[in-house]
């Protein structure tokens, strides 16, 4: 690997001429283990004659004379200087220094063996790439302690993340994403699935996740769960080229449906129908002759392809330098189910500039994203799912739109049966169109004689904007089955706008005193969210208006923050930190203050240990820290008496005069900040020269005046619900990450990745008394009738914990309808008998990576499971009642399993439904080749497999559902990725 | 390198500077058009009006932004937690009157009589109560506090406690001993008082009789806004429930107030089926009646949830009848209650289907199956269709206001108040009130009358406008087996149930959220 990095990265042509050429130098550069050392400069000391080493390490190179002195460099080695007669075999020694790698972290980089926090740290070159589209999926499977459930196979759809489980309740539990030093807001606007799509992945170096309160804290308020920072590639400072690289990739792909819903086919609809309403039923006549696969129907085979081109360089400016890349990516993306579809433009601008020997360094980061979102509506699948199979698609006798066939009398749809789903599919249009633009600006400055001490600035701005319409026609099924349309046809307009800006400066003090190092840093940060929104719908054949009120709100973060960084002979480390944040949100109780303290122990650096050859690493790591959040996802004024205009539909009238009421809101004038204090521990070990190296974290996480949206006193407020600090929740687990590389030879290389994760999450407390009555709050809503739920948060139960009845089955195994266990024993089965019952997030999660090299081949496969997590199968539920078959004047197919329970009244609160979705799934698997010519460019051709193979014994189409309730999921598709990469 | 320090040293001075007004932009107010600060808002009587009229709105819709968005309250779907709806579910639901077959979360246990204290649909009505009761009080306290002092902010401010008496006679009427909250009370979390009922109640009478005054005077008001005949109604249900409520009876009270409102309101409606079209705002006999309408009140509740509620799904001329574009089906009526009803009965508006339906689909009499949306027969008493047979502006959401109060009511109410005993009135006047209503639907008069007549009458003449439960358990027939009907305790030929079940429990999400609170018995 290391050698097919060090030659895609080779882009060094030092071109010069000597006129009084007199001595060739033939040699060859290998390292200690003997490798040819690719791409190292060699250079004629102190002039600008020079060369670089080819594949096999040899270089040639004129010089005056045998005695003219030869200086080998290349990023990773000590530099070399040697007398040209002796160069015949160069041996470079590993720069220890350079090794020790460097990470990127808050407000600064630490070296990774100095770090006392919980950080993980992911090249984005050790990921293997399929057709992603957005950044979170680089990061799936790779680090522990990050759980990342992709949303669904629709285009763009945005994953969920979190970091060691989720700290908040209602508040967000989405980690703070801070992309090249620029904190971004983590929420979405509309006609925009996934908020980091913007983000071209390619374009990205590396990522660090921060995970323990001591790496988090210097984000304070926003970092509560966890910090994703990624950093994005730049030109180098170590390449002296004018020429600059170029990098371009395109790949093709594929991407098919695996797996559908199970189920009537045509042939056995008829034969249950005939069993359960008999020859002469209204239900028996009204199937039809048709065999209709209606899930075949909406999906298709998915075109797709990517292609991304980046040039970088260096430009020489004076004294000065100017490190560029600049990169375009387009991304033109089908979904599998018919009418969805996405294409992206992505453009990135890179600008490093040094100035003032050095002295000032300018960062200028600038990226920009179009992109055209076709979303389907989506209501299909749940329709094909339960259309009559024995029916056509278009049948002109129904008197449906454009032929299609509906449910009916005389050509007026049945408003409660199901509506056609190719017809749903095709009579529905929304595009949106949605542009960003994340631009910042780094200014950092060592000063003039004093240059212990930089200051560094940072200007950041992130744009959105989004435009999007919808179209239904007039008179078409879907409109009809609208009750605010009634067959009126419907467009809509919506807009988006979304403007985030931040300001951010600090000092950094750095000295070292013979064994004494300090690194201290103190900081301020400005933060102010914007947005605004606006629809507006019209029905097309009246012209009438639906409500639409354009919305604006903006909140601002002010915090002041300060670490330091002590290390003592490169043994004891110890990390403080402090922030204090500011918050528009909480008008009366602005400010919270988070500390964090953190002790390394470098026990590798021990007298008893330095010399060992065993272990290369061995390090001891204690925080200890709290963080704060303010995300409460309840508007930005949740503390202020406000007064809202009703919108049409909501008026009154006195006499013959239309009122425009207004709305006194609910407000909570003492919310303040929730508190997760974290307690981490954790060992980082090394063996044989790191070719092993493994962490192991333990940590607690306690989050105390959780923000909690909870039933508020009646007759104490203006609503029910009310965001106040009550409760307490915590978060506890084990992580491990190990890292073997059991193959490392000329030829061979392969190394495994492997992580995995125990979280286990219980709420303490909940409300201010926490009666025994107390069912605790209703959430995970359920389909098949209105407002069910089947999920609660309870105390002494998970978040998200599925709240059911025990069911009793038969001596077969086959559940008895409505019979359920008498839990509470009072002899009747009420409400009171209901228990809580496994949860959808996992107890267990792994990640597995490998990368198999053999000479120019490259084989490579990720993999990641789940284990514990539970499911509500939703499906079975809502499409299992045999007495719908028939119901409502309409045929409603039913899954396969339906006969099984045979329920004629819905169970959808039984624990019947539940099941173990544990589930180990391979995501990809990628073959490549490299090719090189002449010995500058190279050519890697890969073919992938996405989404290659799921092991599970869960029977719906898909065991990682974030929710853990199984409704009408967009599939995931599997995808054939063929793709080349060219470097030169 | 002089001049570097130089222009450090300004950076620097430059930032501190900047430092001090940006933590001054933590001090925010609201930027979007449609939120206001109140004291901003509240800048005229007319600003005011527009915040009486939210506390009439919150009886006829779920939400601020029509139908389908951003509802009031939560913990409930927001058609479900639509105050008249929820109002349904509690009074009609659980008696003879109707039978839902639905499957959503609890509902089934309202008509079985099994539900408990974490009920959905108990704690949406709940919610919805003192939600009113909320923005009543948020009216009173701002426009006490308001610069404005005119006659008229002082009759809005009676028609705000009105309002708010509504409620706590709701409140009063279901739950018993119940939170008390008033304008005096600030807004935060910190959960008010228990009220006993027996206190409750006196405080009620006493605070009608201190607003009646600046009410306007019966009929006077616009439509849409309520006068001194709904605070008598009120009134005149305290008295008729006295004895409930407190162990005493008010029989004189009621028999008094009575007089007062059917003096006022000369004569009924002719035609019993007017009273439940798109046009019933033409009616006087109404007190007061919930808005819907077509355009600016829409909701999944009141009419909306009653007409498309009674209506099996997809069946287009059915629909046409009823005068809507979509039915729901679900709600049916007990045979016990049908029975109730002689064939010549104007009110006796069920059928099984009906010309609409074919033999296969024909509803039954009996409920066998009470999950089935074809047992049990429906009823086209209220219908989005007007009285002479236009249709509603549009067929998605209909017209048809919802009484609250009618006349009629207060004529069975002087005859009962006189059957058990007051003296206020005579038993002529009783006999004369009854036969008002009763010859009204197209029936003979009769020559006397007892208790039973009464509870059937009013059964006949005010079924489906929620008082059902209240007066079943003034004839002590709710819980008990002096009356059963199908399905009454989950059983098709009904049985009685414990008596607890006479009063709703405090929601188990009051009682955690306010330990003040002292649960009903029985739960």
């Amino acid at each position: 690997m290391k050698r097919l990095m060090t030659m895609l990265l080779s882009i060094m042509v030092l071109s010069a001429s000597s006129a009084f050429a007199q001595y060739v130098v033939k040699g060859v550069v290998v390292d200690a283990a003997g490798e040819s050392v690719i791409g190292a400069a060699v250079l004629q000391q102190g002039t600008a004659n020079g060369t670089q080493t080819g594949l096999d390490g040899e270089f040639t190179l004129t010089v005056p004379s045998a005695s003219t002195v030869l200086e080998i460099s290349f990023l990773g080695y000590q530099t070399v200087t040697v007398e040209a007669g002796k160069a015949a075999r160069i041996v470079m020694q590993d720069d220890t220094k350079f090794l020790d790698e460097v990470v990127v972290v808050g407000y600064g980089t630490v070296k990774k063996s100095d770090m006392t926090g919980s950080v993980s740290a992911v090249k984005a070159d050790q990921i293997n790439k399929g057709v992603i589209s957005s950044p979170s999926d680089l990061l799936k499977g790779k680090t522990a302690g990050v759980v990342i459930t992709s949303g669904d196979g629709q285009p763009g759809s945005a994953s969920t993340i979190r970091i060691r489980g989720g700290s908040s309740l209602n508040a967000s539990n989405d980690p703070l994403i801070v992309i090249d030093g620029l904190p971004i807001s983590n929420e979405s606007i509309g006609g925009v699935s996934d908020q980091l799509s913007s983000i071209n992945p390619s374009d990205i170096e590396s990522f660090t996740v921060l995970k323990d309160a001591s790496a988090t804290a210097i984000y304070g308020s926003r970092a509560s769960n966890g910090v994703i920072i990624i950093t994005t590639k730049k030109g180098s400072i170590y390449t002296d080229s004018k020429i600059p690289k170029v990098s371009f990739d395109f790949t093709s792909s594929l991407s098919q449906n695996t797996k559908y819903v199970n189920v009537m086919t045509a042939d056995e609809i008829r034969e249950a129908m005939l069993a359960y309403a008999g020859a002469e039923s209204a239900g028996y006549a009204a199937l039809g002759s048709a065999n209709t696969d209606w899930q075949k129907e909406i999906y298709q085979l998915a075109k797709s392809f990517d292609a991304n081109l980046s040039l970088s360089g260096n430009f020489k400016i004076g004294n000065g330098k100017l490190p560029y890349r600049i990169s375009g990516g387009y991304l033109n993306q089908e979904g599998v189910l018919k009418t969805s579809a996405m294409d992206r433009g992505t453009l990135s601008l890179n600008l490093n500039p040094t100035f003032l020997d050095n002295h000032l360094t300018v960062s200028l980061n600038g990226k920009g994203m179009m992109s055209n979102n076709h979303f389907a509506n989506t209501g299909a699948i749940g329709q094909a799912v339960e259309y009559d199979p024995t029916q056509e698609i278009y049948d002109t006798t129904s008197n449906g739109m454009d032929g299609y066939r509906i449910w009916g009398t005389n050509g007026i749809a049945n408003t409660q049966s199901t509506c056609n789903p190719v017809a749903s599919l095709a009579q529905y249009a929304e595009l949106a169109v949605a542009k960003r633009f994340i631009g910042n600006a780094q200014i950092d400055y060592k000063i003039h004689g004093f240059e212990d001490l930089r200051f560094n600035l940072n200007l950041g701005i992130d744009i959105s904007s989004s435009n999007g319409t919808k179209d239904t026609p007039i008179g078409c099924e879907q409109s009809y089955h609208s009750q605010t349309q009634s067959g009126s046809g419907y467009h809509e307009d919506y807009s988006n706008f979304k403007k985030d800006e931040t300001l951010e400066a600090y000092f950094n003090y750095n000295k070292t005193i013979s064994k004494h190092t300090i690194d201290a840093m103190a900081g301020y940060s400005w933060q102010h969210f914007y947005k605004e929104a606006d629809w507006l719908g019209v029905k097309k054949n009246t012209g009438e208006t639906l409500q639409g009120a354009p919305s604006k709100s903006e909140y601002f973060l002010v915090s002041f923050f300060g670490r330091i960084n002590y290390t003592y002979d490169n043994r004891y480390m110890i990390t403080a930190t402090l922030r204090n944040d500011g918050t528009s949100r909480f008008f009366n109780n602005k400010w919270g203050l988070f500390p964090s303290v953190a002790l390394g122990w470098n026990i590798k650096n021990e007298s008893f240990l330095v010399d060992s050859k065993a272990i290369s690493k061995l390090k001891l790591r204690l925080s200890y820290g709290q963080t704060g959040q303010q995300d409460l996802n309840s508007g930005d004024y949740p503390t202020l008496a406000a007064y809202k205009t009703n919108l049409v539909g909501s008026y009154y009238q006195f006499g013959d005069q239309v009122i425009i009421p207004i709305t006194p809101l609910g407000y909570n004038a003492d919310l303040k900040w929730e508190t997760t204090t974290t307690y981490n521990a954790g060992l980082d070990f090394g063996f044989l020269r790191d070719r092993i190296t493994a962490s192991v974290d333990v940590y607690y996480r306690k989050t105390t005046d959780l923000l909690n949206y909870t039933p508020v006193a009646a007759g104490s407020n203006l609503t029910n619900y009310l965001d106040a600090n009550i409760g307490d929740l915590e978060n506890k687990g084990i992580e491990v990450e190990l890292n073997v590389i059991p193959l490392e030879t000329k030829d061979w290389y392969w190394s495994i990745g492997f992580n995995g994760t125990y979280n286990e999450n219980k709420i303490l407390k909940l409300t201010t008394s926490d009666g025994p009555d107390y069912t605790g709050v209703a959430t995970g809503g359920i389909s098949g009738a209105v407002g069910n739920t089947i999920q609660r948060y309870m105390v002494g139960y998970p978040t998200n914990s599925f709240y059911v009845y025990e069911q009793i089955y038969r001596e077969d195994g086959t559940p008895i309808m409505g019979a359920y266990v008498d839990r509470n024993g009072d002899g009747a089965i009420t409400e009171n008998d209901m228990y809580c019952y496994k949860k959808a997030a996992p107890d267990f999660t792994f990640g597995l990576n490998t990368t198999l090299t053999w000479k120019n081949w490259t084989l490579a496969a990720s993999a990641h499971a789940n284990v514990g997590n539970y499911m509500y199968d939703n499906m079975s539920s809502r499409y299992g009642l045999m007495s719908d078959l028939w119901t409502n004047n309409f045929v409603a197919n039913r899954m396969q399993n339906a006969t099984i329970a045979n329920f004629t009244t819905a169970q959808y609160f039984s624990d019947y439904y539940i099941h173990n979705a544990s589930f180990f799934k391979l995501d990809n698997v990628t073959l490549g080749y490299t090719f090189n010519f002449a010995k500058k460019y190279a050519l890697n051709i890969f073919a992938t497999v996405q989404n290659a193979l799921v092991v599970t014994t869960y029977e719906g189409i898909d065991p990682e559902i974030f929710s853990g309730i199984d409704n009408n999921m967009y599939p995931r598709p599997r995808t054939y990725i063929l793709g080349l990469k060219f470097n030169f | 390198m002089k001049k570097y320090k130089v222009l450090f040293i300004a950076a620097i001075v430059a930032l501190c500077a900047g430092l001090s007004s940006c933590v001054g932009d933590l001090n925010v107010t609201p930027i979007d058009p449609n939120i206001t600060l109140p004291e901003d808002v509240l800048s005229s009587e007319d600003a005011y009006a527009q915040v009486l009229a939210k506390c009439y709105a919150a009886l006829a819709t779920s939400s601020s932004e029509g139908p389908d968005a951003d509802p009031d309250i939560d913990g409930v779907d927001g058609g479900f937690g639509q105050y008249m709806r929820a109002l349904f579910y509690m009074n009609e639901l659980p008696t003879d009157e109707a039978v839902i077959c639905w499957n959503d979360k609890t509902v089934a246990n309202m008509h079985n009589m099994c539900w408990t204290s974490s009920d959905v649909f108990v704690t949406a009505m709940f919610s919805r109560i003192y939600y009113q009761i909320g923005l009543c009080n948020e009216f009173i306290r701002r426009a006490n506090a308001s610069g404005f002092q005119s006659a008229n902010m002082t009759q809005m401010i009676a028609e705000a406690r009105a309002l708010r008496a509504l409620s706590y006679y709701h409140a009063i009427d279901m739950y018993g001993n119940v939170p008390f909250a008033l304008d005096t009370d600030p807004v935060g979390s910190t959960g008010p008082d228990q009220i006993s009922r027996a206190d409750l109640f006196t405080w009620m009478v006493s605070e009608i009789n201190d607003f009646m005054g600046d009410l306007k005077p019966i009929g006077q008001n616009v439509y849409g806004r309520v006068d001194q005949g709904f605070a008598k109604m009120i009134l005149a249900k305290l008295y008729l429930n006295a004895e409930v409520y407190t162990g005493t009876a008010k029989w004189n009270e009621l028999a008094t107030v009575c007089k007062e409102i059917i003096n006022a309101y000369p004569s009924l409606e002719s035609n019993y089926t007017w009273l439940f079209l798109a046009d019933n705002y033409r009616c006087s006999e109404i007190i007061y009646a919930v808005q819907s309408d077509a355009t600016n009140t829409r909701s999944y509740g009141t009419t909306t949830f009653i007409i498309k509620g009674s209506i099996v799904s997809g069946n287009a001329d059915w629909q046409d009848f009823m005068g809507v574009d979509d039915g729901w089906g679900g709600l049916m009526i007990t045979p016990e209650f049908i029975n109730k009803f002689d064939d010549g009965d104007a009110r006796k508006l069920f059928f099984d289907g009906g010309d609409f339906v074919n033999d296969e689909t024909r509803h039954t009499f009996e409920i066998a199956d009470y999950k089935s949306f074809t047992n049990g027969y429906t009823t086209y008493k209220f219908k989005n269709r007007t009285r002479d047979g236009g249709y509603g502006a549009a067929k998605n959401f209909p017209d048809t206001d919802l009484p609250v109060f009618r006349t009629a009511d207060a004529y069975l109410m002087l005859a009962e108040a006189v059957l058990r005993g007051a003296t206020t009135a005579s038993s002529a006047e009783a006999l004369t009130a009854y036969n008002a209503v009763h010859t009204r639907a197209g029936l003979s008069a009769v020559a006397s009358i007892d208790l039973n007549d009464i509870i059937d009458e009013r059964g006949r003449e005010l079924y489906w406008e929620c008082f059902r439960r209240s007066d079943l358990i003034r004839f002590n027939m709710l819980t008990t087996d002096t009356y059963i009907w199908s399905w009454k305790g989950g059983q098709q030929e009904g049985r009685s149930v414990d008596s607890h079940f006479n009063l709703l429990p405090i929601p188990a999400s009051e009682t955690n959220a306010n330990s003040k609170l002292v649960q009903n018995a029985g739960y």
